[in-house]
């Protein structure tokens, strides 16, 4: 009686020693497996990021590159040739001299409008250009183009800027530049606004570029909703343009006040990191 | 007062250690960890009674028989609620099913409301068992976690299932032992308060341990 009491309590007790052990396996290996897998998936994750952001940059090379090609043949060939038919319409304009009045007249009046595509077209190719940006800096580049977008007067431009100005990555301005022409482009487009102010806010560290317009504006709900584009590249392009560079886009937008796009760009030490820097 | 029955009082007592914890965690706890709590708080009421009829002489089978169904069926609500996808949560359905059905035959045909259920507590054991491997599968599966220690459910299910395999056996054979000498009888029934010692620890930590959007 005695043993087969005791055979019971060691069975139980063996047996539930052996499935604890089990149970303590199965946790141990629940817990290691899952910290070495959560490990992988975070690297799969970042090897992702970086795959898509060095794409990325490469297409914003390219981009450039093609730009300031095109912009080396406007100012290269088109430019010249307009220069030599405003030359020869001097020369025109000088035999035909004083005998023909209305002739002069209508000369006068070509070269006139030759110079004045010679002018729209330098200050396309500096916009194209992006030596120009580097050259000339964010502020006088976006100068430019404001200019160029008030005197078709579509929209009225204003421009303002806190804090001292300084040099910083060419690359950074070029990214800024581009987000703002193309916000630009939007406001006109899109946003039928009448009014649109770039602000530039120079801090020690970072710089804080915004754009504000008093156009249609949207819901942003909708455009998240959407993954939607605000424009041909789209808000989701600006925003990882700005996330290559280090930075943070934030975006404001009701139907009542219009848009407002904010950039916050690292700027501190960016200087040593390229040897393009103007 | 002789180890064995230290072993005991502390275990019965033991569920206090996770009321506390979800006391001074409470707001941070969401619905699903509330409702736990709560039920903690009854198994405290309930393990008071029992402990003080067991004082006065008095059977108190009949309490822990009928408590033992809204055990498993809490836990198979936290687990219904944690699951994600269709098939899980029709597992943890057919296993409530199973478990009311074994519940109602044991205490209506088998073993009555105050003998032992032997054949529940082994079913829902089991039942409860696979389903917090099916848990610990979804964890495996999903990877959304940085750090299982940050999961409250982790450390529940760990509790339950240390609880409820290692009483399968204790249960099974109950019928076995409860003609033995009180002694060897009280002696075996340490490993279910050291189990249920464990459980609440663990179910404790699990309740501090809670992070909001972390089940």
């Amino acid at each position: 009686m005695q043993t087969k009491e005791s055979d019971i309590i060691q069975l139980i007790v063996i047996v539930t020693i052996i499935l604890l052990l089990l149970v303590s396996f199965i946790v141990l290996f629940l817990f290691v497996y899952q910290r070495r897998a959560y490990k992988y998936k975070r690297q799969v994750q970042k090897m992702r990021e970086d795959f898509n952001n060095e794409m990325l940059k490469s297409k914003i090379e390219l981009q450039e590159q093609v730009l300031n090609s095109v912009a080396a043949e406007i100012h290269d060939n088109l430019g010249q040739m307009l220069s030599v038919v405003k030359l020869n319409l001097v020369k025109l304009g000088r035999m035909v001299g004083g005998n023909a009045e209305k002739e002069t007249e209508i000369i006068d009046e070509l070269k006139v409008q030759v110079s004045g595509v010679i002018n729209d077209m330098r200050s396309i190719t500096k916009t194209l250009s992006q030596d120009f940006i580097s050259n000339f800096g964010l502020e006088e580049s976006l100068k430019i183009e404001l200019e160029k977008v008030n005197r078709t007067g579509f929209l009225t431009t204003h421009l303002k800027t806190e804090g001292a100005p300084y040099k910083f990555d060419g690359r950074i301005q070029i990214v800024l530049f581009r987000i703002t022409q193309e916000l630009l482009n939007n406001a006109i487009k899109h946003a039928e606004a009448k009014n649109l102010t770039v602000e530039l806010h120079y801090s020690p560290d970072e710089l804080i570029l915004t754009v504000a317009d008093d156009g249609k504006g949207f819901s942003i709900g909708d455009i998240e909703k959407r993954g939607a584009v605000l424009s041909g590249n789209g808000l989701r392009n600006m925003k990882n343009r700005v996330k290559i560079i280090g930075g943070v886009l934030t975006l404001e937008s009701s139907e009542d006040t219009g848009t407002v796009i904010k950039i916050t760009a690292p700027t501190k030490n960016t200087l040593l990191k390229n040897p393009t820097n103007n | 007062m002789t180890s064995t029955y230290l072993f005991s009082y502390v275990s019965t007592f033991s569920v206090i250690l996770p009321i506390a914890g979800s006391l001074i965690n409470f707001k941070s706890l969401d619905n699903k960890l509330r409702l736990f709590s709560i039920y903690l708080f009854i198994t405290f009421l309930k393990e008071s009674v029992c402990a003080y009829l067991a004082i006065s002489g008095l059977q108190n089978l009949h309490l822990y028989n009928i408590f033992s169904i809204i055990e498993y069926l809490v836990y198979f609500y936290l687990y219904y609620s944690v699951f994600q996808g269709a098939r899980l949560k029709n597992i943890v359905l057919a296993f409530s099913v199973i478990t009311i059905t074994v519940y109602l035959l044991d205490i209506l045909v088998i073993n009555g409301l105050y003998n032992f259920n032997t054949l529940t507590t082994t079913v829902g054991g089991f039942t409860i068992a696979v389903t917090t491997l099916l848990y610990f599968y979804q964890l495996i599966k999903g990877i959304e976690h940085s750090n299982l220690t940050k999961v409250p459910m982790f450390w529940i299910s760990t509790g339950i299932l240390f609880y409820s395999v290692g009483t399968i056996i204790l249960f099974n054979y109950f019928q076995k032992y409860i003609h033995l000498p009180p002694s060897l009888r009280t002696s075996i029934w340490t490993i279910n308060s050291v189990l249920n010692i464990l459980q609440n620890i663990l179910f404790t930590i699990g309740i501090l341990c809670k992070q909001k959007n972390r089940i």
